[in-house]
């Protein structure tokens, strides 16, 4: 089932090419919730009302014409994995790292990110998978872990480099930093996460194009690993990482989609106030730049990277 | 005036000893609120509330020691903690300041006073408490200016950074935002009760000896510029906590069965306890290593490779 949030606040379930509204069909103790919290809800209820909805007639609005929002708007906690493919070579495996997110960063398909008015190197594209728990827990074992898989869901993220020791929030934090869509998929029609393919077009031009086979720790690990530290809730979001080969500068009127197999696509856009250039090219340097990360650096530097070429605003 | 959540998260306003159960005063709508979302909906109605709930100040209410305080937010929209942020005791006037960073801590850490921290199984080289003195903010701010920043304050409380060390990076998720890493209270102080957070102290004992002891003045950058600084990567909204680095001097490990208590002038004190299910030991004190670590990069020395930056375990 996909489910997904759309016009002004509705939740639905996707078939085919349009939308079945289901708003109506959740429960008062659902609906009376603020809205930043209705989808968490219909997740950690989502045993009773997956029947509700199956069932559910009444018309399907055509996707056209209706405006996408970010299926989750305001995850609990929301992890990004640091480096978390293999990308060839032989290095040894580390123990995963992972940033939050604050979840004023959330966007969703269509929107336009504007970025930070501030001196940066450069803001990269990250398109990764992302897990949606269902069944919270802590000390969740890995063999017991996709258990607890609600779904999955596709992000852009979206990292500034080159920015007060690339760590902390004027990296990861910006509004619109972490774009989420096009809805979420339940776990049972995605099958293995590892199998799946992940994509990322500027304008037509593939950029990221890599498999989900390639993570250090699969989503299984991943969950397993956050649950010894917090315990998990229904809703929480673990993006599982990108490959570093394709990722490259985001910048002021281009447009950035993002693919997965059997999950869906999006784009968003972006804009930039101090209308900055950089080559738009995956970033030569970046393939580099997680070497020396992984080597233990401290992060990916600033000058690893290509460095924007700025353009006053007239 | 001085705001705390108590019992089943009801409001109570703090007068000395005794604590008055602010329930009926901010009304029905609010405390049908999640108990997380209560404190931040009195904050943003509280041009309203204010007059409301100074009209009971007289009152005699009951005994706060005879209730549970809870965390003023159990779980604050968001938490971001200033990273370092002290002079360390060291006045450099030629040295530019250094930018503000700051990272997001988890929501989910917040444990009420008198909670336990309860370290986690993964081998840190040390487990430490930072005690900061921590923002409320009261009204939204986006793209505030530092002179503008005092006029988005709600108040003031008490936190401890809960900070694992010794992992690949220094402020990940799993550096600082374990579940319970993050005593926070008693209340909340409103701002007029600390016309300059800039001139109040931070003190913080463990087992009653006195480990942390600085005050705000060292803060490199103020509290204004903290705020303006956050604002300008993202909204700031009521009832956010930001809080603002720490001094080095005087942080030191925690270890199963310890208690410790923070106290910020202005503020109050704020109990803590841990516990270790691995039962580690590390030397008891201050930790040295990080100390002078800490004022070495103050100065811009470079630390020799391979230094140890804490004190190692010994059992």
């Amino acid at each position: 089932m996909k489910l997904a949030r759309f016009g002004d606040d509705r939740i639905g379930i996707v078939t085919g090419d349009g939308i079945r509204d289901v708003t109506d069909l959740l429960p008062e103790a659902i609906t009376r919730l603020r809205p930043r919290y209705r989808m968490n809800a219909v997740i950690a209820d989502f045993t009773v009302l997956k029947q509700r909805f199956a069932s559910a007639e009444g018309p399907v609005l055509p996707l056209e014409g209706l405006k996408l929002l970010p299926p989750l708007t305001h995850p609990e906690l929301t992890l990004c994995t640091f480096a978390n493919y293999r990308q060839g070579g032989a290095h040894e495996r580390a123990m995963p790292v992972f940033w939050l997110k604050p979840a004023d960063t959330i966007t969703g398909p269509g929107a336009t990110v504007s970025l930070p008015d501030m001196d940066l190197g450069a803001v990269h594209h990250e398109a990764e998978l992302a897990v949606v728990i269902g069944k919270g827990g802590s000390h969740i074992p890995a063999e017991q872990a996709l258990e607890h898989v609600f779904g999955y869901t596709a992000t852009i993220d979206l990292n500034a480099r080159g920015i007060l020791d690339d760590q902390g929030i004027a990296v990861n934090a910006h509004e619109g930093f972490g774009a989420l869509g096009p809805w979420l998929v339940t776990a049972d029609e995605v099958g293995d996460p590892q199998a799946l393919r992940v994509r990322l077009w500027q304008g037509e031009t593939l950029r990221q194009d890599y498999s989900a086979a390639d993570m250090e720790y699969t989503v299984a690990e991943l969950i397993a690993f956050v649950s010894t530290i917090t315990a998990l809730e229904p809703g929480d979001v673990i993006a599982c990482g990108t490959d570093h080969r394709g990722i490259g500068p985001v910048q002021h009127g281009e447009d950035y989609r993002i693919e997965i197999d059997r999950i869906g696509s999006f784009s968003i856009s972006v804009t930039d106030p101090r209308r900055r250039r950089w080559p738009s090219v995956i970033d030569p340097k970046a393939e580099t730049a997680l070497s020396a990360a992984r080597a233990g650096g401290l992060f990916i530097a600033a000058a690893a990277f290509t460095p924007g070429i700025e353009e006053k605003v007239k | 005036m001085k705001l705390a959540l108590f019992d089943d998260h009801r409001p109570g306003l703090v007068v000395g000893d005794r604590i008055i159960d602010l329930s009926d005063t901010v009304g029905e709508a609010i405390m049908a609120e999640l108990p997380r979302d209560r404190m931040p909906e009195i904050i943003a109605a509280f041009d309203r509330l204010r007059p409301l709930i100074d009209a009971r100040t007289g009152e005699t209410g009951r005994p706060l020691a005879g209730v549970n305080l809870r965390a003023p937010l159990p779980r604050p929209r968001k938490m971001l903690f200033g990273l370092g942020n002290y002079k360390e005791f060291i006045e450099l006037p030629d040295k530019p300041v250094k930018p503000i960073n700051m990272f997001t801590k988890s929501s989910r850490s917040v444990i009420d006073p008198a909670g336990t921290i309860e370290l986690i199984e993964h081998d840190a080289i040390q487990f430490q408490h930072e005690g900061e003195l921590a923002v409320v903010i009261g009204r939204r701010a986006r793209n505030v200016s530092p002179g503008e920043a005092m006029d988005h304050v709600f108040g003031y409380t008490c936190v401890v950074d809960g900070s694992a060390r010794g992992f690949r990076q220094n402020v990940t998720f799993i550096n600082k935002s374990a579940d319970t890493f993050c005593p926070m209270g008693p209340w909340i102080a409103t701002a007029d009760e600390i016309p300059d957070p800039q001139a109040t102290h931070v003190r913080l004992w463990i087992d009653g000896q006195l480990r942390q002891d600085y005050p705000t003045s060292d803060m490199e950058n103020p509290v204004r510029d903290i705020i303006s600084y956050a604002s300008h990567v993202l909204p700031l909204e009521p009832g956010d906590v930001l809080a603002c680095g720490v001094n080095h001097q005087g942080l030191g490990p925690l270890q199963d069965g310890e208690r410790g208590a923070i106290e910020i002038e202005g503020i109050g004190q704020l109990e803590f306890a841990v516990s270790d299910p691995l039962k580690r030991k590390w030397p008891v004190g201050v930790d040295q290593k990080i100390a002078a670590g800490a004022r070495s990069y103050r100065r811009g020395e470079h630390t020799p490779p391979g230094a140890p930056m804490f004190e190692a375990r010994i059992g």
